[in-house]
């Protein structure tokens, strides 16, 4: 990623740890089955090659699986908002091959609203961002954002701070 | 029980260095992948290479279990 001249990075908002937990539940039953085969495996006193080459499938299997909870857990963590001093950068990674990058400078943010659906969402304290820019029709949202109240004013203060250095620029140039 | 032991004895030792042959390929591309995509996407490069670095220490010791199974098993320890 290529940032300009004079910009930092403040802060990434990625998707609440929930996601990811949720994504990732069916891998993580899925990896506790090697284990029940090498517990029923002992059980059943196998023969120690039996044994060998039930330890050698449970071995792959849990390769396999730990190749794509990796997957998800780089979906998860490249789909993210980098906001800097400047501009959001949305990166919107849906899966390995498909990714889509969009931005917006902070002096154009015009509202921002706040979705929390859910008991889960509601207990745990996340829920979607929608920001909404000067003359663009879409709208730029991030998913199950944890505690998004605290982004929204984030977001605020830096869009605020945006548009007294740009009033500030513009007198200047008076 | 019974079966599953049956099975397993006829398992052909080619067979399953098939199987490892086909997993070690599978992981090789996923990790060529995502090892293209933390380089590329990731903001932080050092946190990224943290990570990267882990998952290939955990698929290396998980291959290394299989081989030194597959070789166990191979010469009936």
């Amino acid at each position: 990623m290529v940032f300009k001249n004079g910009e930092k990075i403040l802060f990434e908002v990625r998707r609440h740890w929930f996601v990811i937990v949720s994504e990732s539940s069916l891998i993580i039953l899925l990896g506790l089955l090697p284990f029940v085969a090498l517990g029923a495996s002992s059980w059943a006193n196998l023969s120690p090659q039996s044994f060998w080459a039930v330890l050698f499938l449970c071995a792959g299997w849990l390769l396999i699986l730990w190749s794509a909870f990796f997957i998800v857990w780089t979906n998860y963590y490249l789909d993210v908002w980098v906001v800097t001093n400047q501009r959001i950068i949305d990166i919107e990674q849906i899966n390995l091959f498909n990714r889509t990058v969009s931005e917006f400078r902070l002096d154009r943010v015009q509202d921002i609203t706040i979705k929390v659906n859910g008991f889960v969402a509601t207990i745990l304290g996340f829920g979607d961002i929608h920001v909404q820019t000067a003359g663009e029709m879409e709208k730029f949202l991030i998913k199950s954002a944890p505690k998004p109240y605290e982004i929204k004013d984030k977001i605020i203060r830096e869009h605020d701070r945006a548009l007294e250095l740009a009033r500030g620029g513009s007198h200047g140039g008076v | 029980m019974e079966d599953l032991v049956d099975l397993l004895k006829e398992f052909a030792p080619g067979v399953l260095w098939l199987v490892f042959c086909v997993v070690i390929v599978f992981t090789a591309v996923v990790a060529a992948a995502l090892s293209y995509h933390w380089h590329e996407y990731a903001t932080d490069a050092q946190k990224s290479r943290f990570m990267f670095r882990g998952y290939l220490i955990v698929a290396g010791i998980l291959a290394l279990v299989m081989i030194m199974a597959l070789l166990s098993y191979q010469n009936g320890i």
